[in-house]
């Protein structure tokens, strides 16, 4: 379950699964961590690049944070310092995509003391990460459900950029917010519209063409309401390494956001080439399997919503997801550990739920009133 | 393996003791931890045959995942899916869209039937 031991009043874990939501919760609590056996066994011991950018972006945002790491990397302690925000960029490790980094900046985003402008560059799509597009659609949409006053709060992709040599960018700004409240969000809605981006970098322009006709293909079975655009990026705009990918979209009559994408193989790095088609099939299928598993957010954005739960007024809050991903689980569990709060988890009653996906989840908690101490009340 | 996980989620009609399990027992090992040596008398069955201890187990478990790849994705975007144009696929997720069966509180021809009466 959890590796977590108490020593003071740092949290000990080992091995650096869940290394980002450590990191979050840790800088949301105050409570320092501790994390050893990064790799140890590996042939590649210690932490990896991309962890060391995500150290540095926490650096940035945070002041006076402690980070004593050993000399082969594998122990870890992180004392946070108070969240800061402010104006800053970013080089992302190409490893992962900025997507990784956007993720960690929207859960602590609200809570600091300047509104953030992050500029973060890197890779904006891969096949592992969720991209700038769908933390734009999806995330920010579940996190306006929390605040009031979403004004300010955008993300803008203004250079794509794919593997292996990214060139993308990204510009990321929230606003400050004292406090977060509760939602009780329980009905999804139905399928209105489905939306969508193709794009091709740095190769014949046609093929954004032919995903968008595939994923139409597919799509059209069950709503005819489909649009798909096609981003001509020019110039700088198409980062430094050739691509092609899309980004679909079905928003529900509430208002809800289900996104899926997917970007072709990196030759260079020895996978076969994709062929535009299939890759137009398998984000429309990946779409409708994202429909399949539903809720009131999409799976990826379910440990944010889960964060955003917790952190909210004192007061109910409820929430209807899908099945839980394991990083949603893991969030449980950590949360649990650094605010002491637990979720109630149980699976929806269903009346008459043929044909409306998998079995859903419902998740319950009392908030525990987290504010924002840098802000004040005018 | 993905769909294992999502059979397990749904089989498992209690979701907490899934998430959280024996929680607070593991949150303070230490305290154990002196009791140990009593434990191993305890745990061997008919003097000969030793039953593996609990935390061994669950360290073994953890090694496993301790070190794997965080991601927010419930499987990576290029994983495949099921065939969705399969008929019966289909049927799955036919009512999640507008064009499918609403519930009766918001059918617009129920709600019609319901003026009328």
């Amino acid at each position: 379950m959890t590796t977590a031991t108490v020593k003071g009043n740092v949290l000990c874990y080992k091995g650096s699964n869940f290394f980002r939501q450590r990191l979050v919760l840790s800088v949301l609590s105050g409570k320092p961590i501790r994390i050893s056996y990064i790799r140890a066994f590996e042939d590649e011991p210690g932490i990896k690049e991309f962890e060391v950018s995500l150290i540095r972006l926490f650096d940035k945002i945070t002041n006076g944070s402690v980070i004593e790491l050993n000399e082969t990397g594998t122990s870890l302690y992180f004392q946070p310092g108070l969240l800061h925000g402010g104006t800053f960029s970013h080089e992302c490790s190409t490893q992962r995509g900025v997507g990784y980094y956007l993720e960690a900046l929207v859960m602590v985003g609200l809570f600091c003391k300047q509104p953030l402008n992050a500029t973060l560059h890197g890779v904006t799509n891969n096949n592992i990460d969720p991209s700038a597009d769908l933390i734009k659609t999806s995330m920010i949409r579940a996190v306006k459900n929390f605040v009031l006053d979403d004004e300010g709060l955008e993300i803008k992709v203004t250079k794509r950029g794919m593997l292996p040599l990214g060139g993308g960018e990204v510009i990321f700004k929230c606003p400050v917010r004292k406090q977060l409240r509760p939602v009780q969000l329980l009905d999804s809605g139905m399928v209105k519209r489905i939306r969508g981006t193709a794009f091709a970098l740095r190769v014949s322009p046609a093929i954004a063409n032919r995903i968008v006709d595939k994923a139409k293909g597919v799509l059209l079975n069950f709503l005819p309401d489909v649009y798909i655009n096609t981003d001509q990026c020019r110039g700088k705009q198409s980062g430094k390494s050739p691509g092609f990918g899309v980004h679909l979209t079905a928003e529900t009559t509430n208002g809800i956001i289900y996104s899926a994408e997917q970007v072709s193989n990196v030759v260079s790095n020895g996978e076969d080439p994709s062929i535009p088609e299939d890759v137009g099939e398998g984000a429309a299928t990946r779409l409708l399997y994202e429909i399949y598993l539903g809720g009131v957010v999409d799976s990826s954005s379910q440990a944010l919503v889960i964060l955003c739960m917790a952190l909210g007024q004192q007061d109910v809050s409820k929430f209807v997801t899908g099945p839980l991903t394991e990083n949603a689980i893991g969030f449980l569990r950590h949360l649990k550990e650094f605010f002491g709060v637990t979720f109630k988890v149980a699976h929806e009653s269903d009346e008459d739920s043929s044909g409306r996906g998998t079995q859903k989840v419902v998740l319950t908690c009392v908030g525990i009133g987290y504010k924002n101490i840098s802000k004040r009340t005018i | 393996a993905q769909n294992a996980f999502l059979e397990r989620q749904s089989a498992t009609q209690n979701l907490m003791k899934l998430i959280y399990g024996i929680f607070d027992v593991k949150t303070h090992p230490q305290e154990e931890s002196p009791e140990d040596e009593d434990q191993d008398d305890e745990e061997t069955i008919g003097g000969l045959f030793k039953k593996a201890a609990k935390t061994q187990q669950k360290l073994k478990l953890d090694k496993d995942t301790m070190n794997l790849t965080e991601t927010s994705l419930i499987l990576p975007w290029n994983a495949p899916t099921k065939n969705w144009l399969d008929e019966q696929n289909k049927l799955l997720i036919a009512n999640c869209f507008v064009t499918g069966k609403w519930k009766e509180s918001e059918d617009a021809a129920e709600l019609l039937k319901l003026d009328d009466a």
